[in-house]
């Protein structure tokens, strides 16, 4: 079905992007205004600030680490043709149990080849 | 450095034969993954019937009174960390040398690490349930191992992180989100281990120790189990359906609000209490921008579905999964709900938070396990098809129901006692309400542990009946039904 792959990488990619912007970007700004919070109570010097320190400091060493990796993986083209390593992913599998006699019959559907991107 | 994105021309041999990368030339330990499977269903067997004891004690019924070694609440901790650590984590790991190897193409570091591990794993676990069976518990929820154990658990973990990271960070190119999941589960699971289990013990206490002690147990559900379960069912769903994930974009959306999202969620566990307000408000939303984390993931997975319903009624792989993905949905949409205060008011102590955690615990991850097992076990063993498939419908079936019937018990049973001690309703007219649902709940235990013997039944049956004519790992196209039907 040739004609039906441009409408679902449009599907997709609306769908993504709706829960790009109506969920992660809210979910960030409510992330930030915790962070000034959190800032100004550290600051406050009142005894709230000493013991939730510890907590909020071990979640903001895994965060950076994230944000580290985040900002590696989107340097070294780990987004780039983003679909790739799913058809990547079967295909080697494919192979693999193929080389163990297990034949994949249906593989070869139009789920497979309507999806692929387009590089 | 290969690229292990570009499609290989040579395959190396999976389970067995020549011309691949171990030293012997097989790129996946069959025998490893084998192991780790059948101890994960010896602890899982124990771990429910521990479960079941301590439960009789609910009924007044409890049948080893006054043996100190044996008293109920030892049986609680076996069931809990029985669950966690001899089931969930050794069929992981079992998993683990199945899809890292294939996934990269390369076998772990070391293959005798490997053996070592598993050795020492179960080791570990048996120390784990002698010493809280001594009573030498720590008082940290999930943590109970005992404190000798803690260093040596931690090794462990570590030295599993080195024997995957070592293939995985020799591939180049973009990863398959299975890769990212598991890359970030083998750092969390070391880190939230190390926090959970030496802070509170060694550096802190009071609040700030009952923080730590509330990222540590949502932490290990949300950064040790869920990453590997998720990763999991991003490699096996699409393979078992022959075809891709709906789209590989929307995972990486999943991924990421998990990484950013999930490890500020554990303080929800202590609401109400002097945790300064804005951090449990901040433990509420990153709750809830979880559950829309979690719906990218689900639609991604039904959306993948479409077009194949018809596999949920002629694969039990994919039946397993699809029933646990269901079940998610339904305890991260109870979180969702469950971590705002209105919500806290009424159930907190009471049992719908038992019922939530068996439904995340077994619905989930043990339904993910079971159907990963069903699927893999006759290829791991060498055989050519399962001794029964009706076994199977059995299994399913019993589990499924008898779990609904365990969560809504728990549930109806949490909102009652919740409003019943709202209203200040004395406590023996609370423990006689609550009596016919914890007899409702041992009832539908036994059904389930019933159900699992069914299973490790029908595992033993496998493993003593014939050999598959082709070697260990290869099973013919005819044959394959048996374990994937697909």
């Amino acid at each position: 079905m040739p004609a039906a792959a441009p409408d679902k990488d449009r599907a997709q990619r609306i769908t993504l992007i709706v829960f790009l912007v109506v969920f992660l970007l809210p979910a960030a700004v409510g992330f930030a205004i915790k962070l000034y919070e959190f800032m100004a109570v550290a600051n406050g010097a009142t005894s709230e600030g000493t013991f939730m320190l510890v907590p909020v400091l071990n979640y903001f060493i895994v965060f950076m680490g994230m944000l580290c990796m985040l900002a590696w993986a989107t340097t070294n083209g780990m987004f780039r043709d983003i679909e790739k390593p799913k058809f990547d992913m079967l295909e080697r599998e494919r192979q693999l149990d193929e080389s163990e006699g297990v034949l994949w019959d249906v593989f070869s559907s139009d789920n497979h080849s309507s999806n692929k991107s387009t590089d | 450095m290969a690229d292990t994105t570009a499609t290989p021309t040579t395959m190396p041999a999976v389970g067995g034969g020549s011309g691949g990368q171990g030293g012997d030339g097989k790129l996946v330990e069959t025998t490893l993954v084998k192991w780790h499977f059948l101890m994960g269903i010896a602890f899982l067997l124990v771990s429910m019937l521990a479960g079941l004891l301590y439960s009789m004690q609910f009924l007044q019924h409890y049948p080893l009174k006054g043996i100190a070694i044996f008293s109920p609440g030892r049986w609680r901790f076996v069931h809990t960390n029985g669950v966690a650590y001899g089931f969930i984590a050794n069929v992981f790991l079992g998993m683990l040398h199945w899809v890292v190897p294939r996934l990269t193409l390369r076998p772990v570091a070391s293959r005798a690490l490997s053996y070592f591990i598993f050795f020492t794993w179960q080791g570990v676990l048996v120390a784990t349930v002698v010493g809280l069976l001594l009573g030498e518990a720590q008082a940290l929820e999930w943590g109970e191992t005992p404190v000798w154990i803690d260093p040596v658990a931690l090794l462990g973990l570590i030295l599993v992180a080195i024997n995957f990271f070592v293939p995985m960070m020799k591939t180049t190119g973009p990863m398959y989100v299975t890769m990212w999941y598991f890359m970030a589960a083998f750092v969390w699971t070391v880190l939230v281990y190390a926090m959970g289990n030496f802070l509170p013990e060694y550096h802190m206490n009071g609040v700030a120790a009952g923080a730590i002690g509330g990222l540590f147990i949502h932490d290990l559900v949300g950064l040790f189990v869920t990453p590997l379960g998720w990763g999991m069912m991003y490699y096996f769903v699409p393979i078992i359906l022959r075809k891709p994930i709906w789209s590989h974009g929307l995972s990486l959306v999943g991924f990421w609000g998990l990484a950013f999202f999930y490890p500020l969620n554990g303080i929800h566990h202590f609401l109400y209490t002097p945790i300064p307000m804005f951090l449990q408000y901040g433990a509420v939303i990153s709750t809830i921008a979880v559950e829309l984390v979690v719906t990218t993931v689900i639609v991604n997975f039904f959306m993948t579905l479409r077009g194949s319903g018809d596999q949920l009624r002629t694969s039990i792989p994919i039946r397993w999964f699809y029933t646990g993905m269901v079940f998610y949905f339904t305890t991260c949409l109870q979180c969702a709900f469950q971590t705002t205060l209105t919500f806290q008011k009424i159930i907190h102590f009471t049992d719908w938070v038992v019922g939530h955690a068996h439904l995340v615990m077994f619905g989930v991850f043990g339904f993910w396990l079971l159907g990963l097992m069903v699927y893999l076990l006759p290829r791991v063993m060498g055989r050519d098809r399962w001794y029964s498939e009706s076994l199977h419908e059995w299994h399913y079936w019993i589990t499924a129901i008898s779990m609904l019937i365990m969560f809504f018990d728990l549930t109806i049973a949490g909102l009652i006692q919740g409003y019943m001690w709202r209203d200040l309703a004395p406590w023996e007219e609370t423990l006689r309400a609550s009596a016919p649902f914890w007899l409702v709940r041992s009832i539908s235990g036994t059904a389930m542990i019933f159900a699992q013997f069914i299973f490790a039944y029908n595992v033993l049956m496998t493993l003593i009946g014939k050999r598959a004519k082709q070697p260990a790992g290869e099973v013919s196209p005819a044959s394959q039904e048996g374990y994937a039907t697909a």
